[in-house]
């Protein structure tokens, strides 16, 4: 073409051209993956299609956000958004092509994880989502699934579907979101005003959880969570977290003991509990910030980091396709009445009123307790 | 000012939309002139579907009323002023929370203001363009509200007003993509008004009279609003313009921010910032609004020189929907 496109309809083609599908990854009721690449340079991409047939508002909200937010998003840990085109009423987001996530290798119980290993993850986690904080855009879905990994064992923040920005005491936000078991105390208490401590918390529950190798606060319903998280944390009193009470569905809860941590955390040096309980603290003013917590002498402390590229990594699993498919559909018949009320509710999140399907795909380990 | 990269500098709105005023006019003018060219190929295409003495009379009529890019931004800067006036019809009717009105408007504004970079009105008039930007912007700035709701109030309006025209959903919804794409799929927009409150919190430290400065904070968001409307925000940064906003209230207020100003930067810094101030202050008080007689006169041309190939009603787009098999707004069978 001998000069620069002008249309947007042009520069919409000319995108899509650079790229081309090669097969199918994986589906779900939002979006299918395909493997691709771009032609010229030959890397390897993945090609989200987000699909709109049932979308009776048009573009949605996950997809408003993710697009959004990762257009804005420039770190090495933080998932690259190479492109956006439309293909009719396809959304279609070109992300650098990552093969597994921080849940397949907890739950590959092959692999042994060292201290080292727990705190290279963590350091490259807790970079992504500063640079996020920074560019003052919360997640608000932390969970080891969706911090990806990179060949060369980079770890990458991902899933963007709940981001926003905050900041403006003004505007209030939807105390319904991060997946249960990440949840913050004060979102269970129905805070409409938080920032980017809801987001430790939920590192704090990561942290914990490669300790662990096993999810370290799994709430069986909402309401339950809360006394999960005191149980293990112990009731804060009101001088730990002053206005606790103030908050939205505060009350008197049961009274549990601070227990030892250390006792749970067997495995992990003093310094790495200090810095889990500063990242689990209740009151979210104290809780550790992003950046205050890469300072935390555990990151400078012995051992050092594990190489990025030295990092235990599961081995390639042949995924079943059909027999995904057809669980896929399944779950997509019985839960499209869930996703077509969510739709109408305002301010609430989609993905969040179709909540039992996420908890089902994500109960991975059951409850300890 | 510091000279490592600042925050704003990693936005798309940093990157992406930010024009000379030179590259700007160069920009509209070959936008407008490849417009005009397809305006032409498509009357062409229609004369051939159509009979010959319609066909030259519609040519004649499209070349004699051609809009020139001066009058395509009068047409949209009209649209855009309607953007406002919609605004307060959500709020009344409790669609649109008080505290969320300022994003959504100035984002509509943006978004609209954006995608005439990339396209012309002789393919898409503004008027429809306007409302799928608007829609849009409520989804951005996490203002959702169900397409019923948001039609619902426009069809109330047309009823009382009597218009024989109805917007429906598909209106609204059918030119989300067009816009989307024409946006560069960059969502994020920063506007001045954060930055105003900043400042207006920073001022407190420096300046005694506070209920002046109470009153010059309040009075900066009506020259916010009016800079919404200018091209001052391909050019400027939002806290640029804020303080430029401020300045022009302060002087209202008989206000004397330059204390402040003094005090907050360097002498090298200050002269740089006192010439992009005055630039800002002058782009919102120069600024001339389209009036309704003009929008009326540019819309009756804008009729004769539409793009048959995107005007829904022309022969050449129904003869081609008609070949193509229309295409279903809702694609489930997308395959590839």
């Amino acid at each position: 073409m001998a000069s620069k496109a002008i249309l947007g309809e042009e520069i919409n083609k000319e995108t899509e051209s650079l790229y081309k599908k090669e097969k199918k990854l994986g589906e779900g009721t939002y979006a299918v993956v395909y493997l691709g690449h771009h032609i010229r340079t030959n890397r390897k991409v993945a090609i989200k299609k987000i699909k709109l047939g049932n979308m009776r508002s048009g573009l949605d909200m996950s997809a408003i956000r993710e697009v959004k937010a990762l257009r804005e998003l420039r770190h090495p840990n933080v998932i690259e958004l190479i492109d956006v085109f439309s293909h009719k009423t396809n959304l279609n987001l070109v992300l650098e092509f990552l093969d597994t996530d921080l849940e397949n290798v907890i739950k590959d119980k092959s692999l042994v994880f060292m201290p080292a290993d727990i705190k290279s993850w963590m350091m490259m986690a807790l970079r992504g989502l500063d640079h996020c904080h920074k560019c003052w855009l919360l997640h608000r879905d932390l969970k080891p699934n969706n911090f990806l990994i990179a060949s060369d064992g980079q770890l990458k923040l991902a899933d963007f579907g709940l981001a926003r920005e905050f900041g403006d005491v003004k505007r209030a936000m939807t105390s319904q979101t991060v997946t249960r078991w990440y949840r913050a105390p004060e979102l269970l208490l129905g805070a409409t005003n938080y920032t980017g401590s809801i987001d430790i918390w939920a590192m704090g529950c990561i942290f914990a959880e490669l300790s662990l190798r096993a999810p370290y606060l799994p709430g069986a319903s909402d309401l339950e969570q809360l006394t999960t998280i005191l149980r293990a944390r112990g009731t804060p009193t009101e001088d730990e977290w002053p206005g606790m009470m103030k908050l939205p569905t505060g009350y008197n809860f049961e009274k549990f003991p601070k227990p030892q941590f250390s006792d749970l955390f067997r495995g992990s040096s003093e310094d790495a509990v200090d810095l889990m309980n500063k990242m689990l603290t209740f009151n979210p003013v104290q809780r550790l910030s992003a950046a205050d917590a890469l300072q935390h002498p555990y990151f400078r402390n012995l051992p050092r980091p594990t190489a990025p590229a030295k990092l235990p990594r599961p081995r390639q699993t042949v995924v079943d396709e059909e027999e995904e498919a057809a669980a896929d559909a399944n779950r997509k018949r019985q839960f499209q009445e869930a996703f077509d009320d969510a739709l109408s509710a305002t301010d609430a999140d989609r993905r969040q009123a179709v909540e039992p399907v996420a908890k089902k795909m994500d109960l991975r380990i059951s409850s300890p307790a | 000012m510091a000279d490592r990269p600042q925050l704003f500098e990693q936005t798309s709105q940093y990157q992406h939309w930010r024009f000379t005023r030179a590259s700007l006019a160069k920009l509209r003018a070959e936008n407008n002139r490849l417009g005009v060219e397809r305006v032409l190929h498509g009357l062409r295409q229609e004369a051939q579907v159509g009979d010959q003495e319609t066909s030259d009379m519609r040519m004649a009529e499209a070349t004699a009323n051609m809009l020139t890019p001066e009058e395509e931004l009068k047409l949209i800067d009209f649209y855009l002023k309607m953007i406002n006036v919609y605004v307060t019809i959500y709020r009344a009717s409790k669609l649109l929370k008080p505290e969320s009105l300022d994003n959504v408007k100035a984002t509509a504004i943006n978004f609209m203001k954006r995608f005439y970079l990339h396209n012309v009105v002789f393919d898409y008039p503004p008027k429809s363009i306007m409302l799928t930007c608007f829609y849009l912007a409520t989804k951005v700035e996490n203002s959702f509200m169900k397409i019923e709701d948001f039609i619902r109030p426009l069809a109330a309006a047309e009823a009382k007003r009597g218009s024989k025209t109805q917007t429906k959903s598909e209106d609204v919804l059918g030119l989300e993509f067009i816009v989307i794409q024409s946006l560069q799929f960059e969502l994020a927009v920063h506007h001045p008004y954060r930055a105003a409150y900043g400042f207006y919190l920073d001022m407190q430290t420096f300046i005694d009279e506070k209920d002046a400065l109470r009153e010059t904070y309040d009075r900066t968001s009506h020259f916010i609003d009016k800079s919404l409307h200018t091209d001052l925000v391909f050019h400027y940064q939002p806290s640029q313009i804020a303080l430029g906003a401020f300045k022009l209230a302060a002087k209202e207020k008989d206000l004397d921010i330059d204390l402040y100003l003094t005090q907050r930067f360097d002498a090298r810094s200050l002269e740089l910032l006192f010439t992009v101030l005055d630039e800002i202050q002058d782009g919102i008080t120069t600024f001339a609004t389209t009036s309704k007689e003009e929008a009326q006169a540019i819309d009756l041309k804008l009729i004769l020189c539409r793009n048959p190939e995107k005007n829904p009603n022309s022969t050449l787009y129904k003869r081609t929907i008609a070949v193509q098999g229309d295409v279903p707004y809702v694609s489930d069978s997308d395959s590839d």
